[in-house]
């Protein structure tokens, strides 16, 4: 379906123009890592390093995140839809400005991790991101093919209605109890940009020594609520965990609830303020006692 | 959960939950304080944080209360339009929203937590609402989250 060879070649070369004609200092791919198994991220800082640029069917990191490393600075940046999603959300949030970067969007029919399909890629609405500078298809011309896609996520809302509050309890107790709290998933996140995180603040103790399940509980649910209406549904924190953790239905059910309640999506439109940073004087009553119930929880 | 001490009503010797309960301190702990003048009579399961507004509270408050094992929270803040700055309890009205709906997806009963509006002149209406929220969470039982590992509390 993809032929990642002319893929790759097409963003070599494109790559190497950029470079060398200065219109950005870097550009952000991936190169072979055959230590680590998967193409690892490669920053193309000179036209003969672009040479070294990848493009494989297991190439699923999010870049976006490298982008707030090499703030203020020209960057091109090879990117998935997904990757497009949480570059608009970083630019939404003001954590980078649209002109410094120069987005080429890759085609993209999913990624493979350990021999299957990486998680959350089964779940990818769009093979073409909805943001690009340079288009580079599924074929390595410059049109995009818009292949058909799974899209076959899970309705969180649809199984919280029809689950009991003890189910409930049960899937997310079954998931933390695999936690290590490695933090990998905060790591990896486009929206875990900040410079402490509150679990590393040693001044309140959030965290205890140990990792109980107080503390892995508080963690989950904190970055849970940090990303509500910001998650935008790459499935890096999936991908990354040593443990298997998959907690990505309660970014998944919260995006549900913003887009129902408050009509919008991350990593949609760069203009646009984030769900959190502004209110209506109309805003339903949601979860107020005596207020409109939350429709079927 | 056994190792960890039970509040217990003094008279009746029924277990009480433990409850957080973050009042903003222009309109909803002024109409705490007016219950407590007027000698109103509320069940004793509340503890009171007071807060300069109900958008100072962070709903990681909320989290680190339950995952270390309060029975709920409660947090009361100044009627929409009535905020001592203005918008505070708009912001906070939507990140309530969204975080209830994150404690019922992981499990936690949605009458554990409960957001209210109470303003300064509204004692009575305190003690109402301080009622209504003990009898759901007396109905919940004690809380079977949280709570540190090994720890009696």
């Amino acid at each position: 379906m993809i032929d990642y060879e002319k893929q790759s070649l097409k963003l070599i070369e494109t790559a190497e123009k950029l470079l060398s004609d200065n219109t950005v200092d870097v550009v952000l791919g991936v190169k072979d890592n055959p230590e680590v198994g998967w193409p690892t991220p490669y920053f193309a800082r000179k036209p003969e390093d672009a040479k070294k640029l990848v493009w494989t069917e297991d190439c699923h990191v999010n870049l976006a995140n490298y982008l707030t490393e090499v703030k203020g600075k020209k960057a091109a940046i090879a990117a998935k839809a997904c990757d497009v999603r949480s570059i608009i959300n970083l630019i939404a949030e003001n954590q980078l400005s649209r002109g410094d970067i120069t987005i080429i969007g890759m085609e993209c029919a999913g990624k493979m991790q350990n021999e299957k399909l990486a998680s959350a890629c089964d779940a990818c609405p769009a093979s073409v991101p909805n943001l690009y500078d340079i288009a580079i298809a599924a074929d390595g011309s410059e049109t995009y093919k818009n292949l058909e896609m799974p899209n076959s996520s899970e309705n969180v809302t649809e199984w919280a209605i029809h689950t009991t509050v003890e189910e409930r309890l049960d899937r997310f107790m079954k998931e933390i109890d695999k936690c290590i709290l490695c933090f990998a998933c905060r790591q990896a996140c486009q929206g875990c940009y900040c410079v402490t995180c509150f679990i590393d603040r040693k001044a309140t103790p959030w965290e205890q020594v140990d990792a109980d399940t107080a503390t892995k509980m508080a963690f989950h649910l904190t970055r849970a609520m940090h990303l509500a209406g910001r998650c935008t549904d790459c499935g890096a924190c999936e991908k990354v965990c040593p443990s298997g953790v998959n907690l990505k239905y309660l970014f998944k059910g919260l995006s549900e609830f913003v887009e129902e309640t408050y009509d919008f999506k991350a990593g949609m439109d760069p203009e646009a303020t984030p769900v959190l940073d502004r209110y209506s004087s109309d805003d339903k009553q949601v979860a107020f006692l005596g207020g409109d119930s939350i429709v079927g929880i | 959960m056994s190792e960890r001490a039970q509040v217990t009503d003094a008279v009746t010797k029924e277990w009480t939950p433990k409850i957080v309960a973050f009042l903003c301190n222009w309109c909803s702990y002024a109409g705490a304080d007016l219950a407590g003048t007027s000698r109103i009579q509320y069940p004793p399961s509340i503890r009171v944080i007071r807060v300069p507004c109900s958008g100072r509270v962070n709903p990681q408050y909320i989290i680190k209360a339950l995952s270390d094992g309060a029975d709920g929270v409660m947090v009361s803040g100044c009627h929409p339009g009535d905020c001592h700055y203005l918008e505070g309890n708009y912001y906070a009205r939507r990140r309530f929203s969204i975080l209830k709906r994150l404690l019922s997806l992981a499990g936690f009963h949605p009458d554990r937590v409960q957001f209210t509006w109470v303003s300064a002149s509204e004692g009575a209406r305190f003690a109402e609402v301080v009622t209504t929220v003990t009898d759901k969470i007396k109905a919940l039982g004690p809380s079977k989250h949280g709570g540190r590992d090994g720890q009696a509390q």
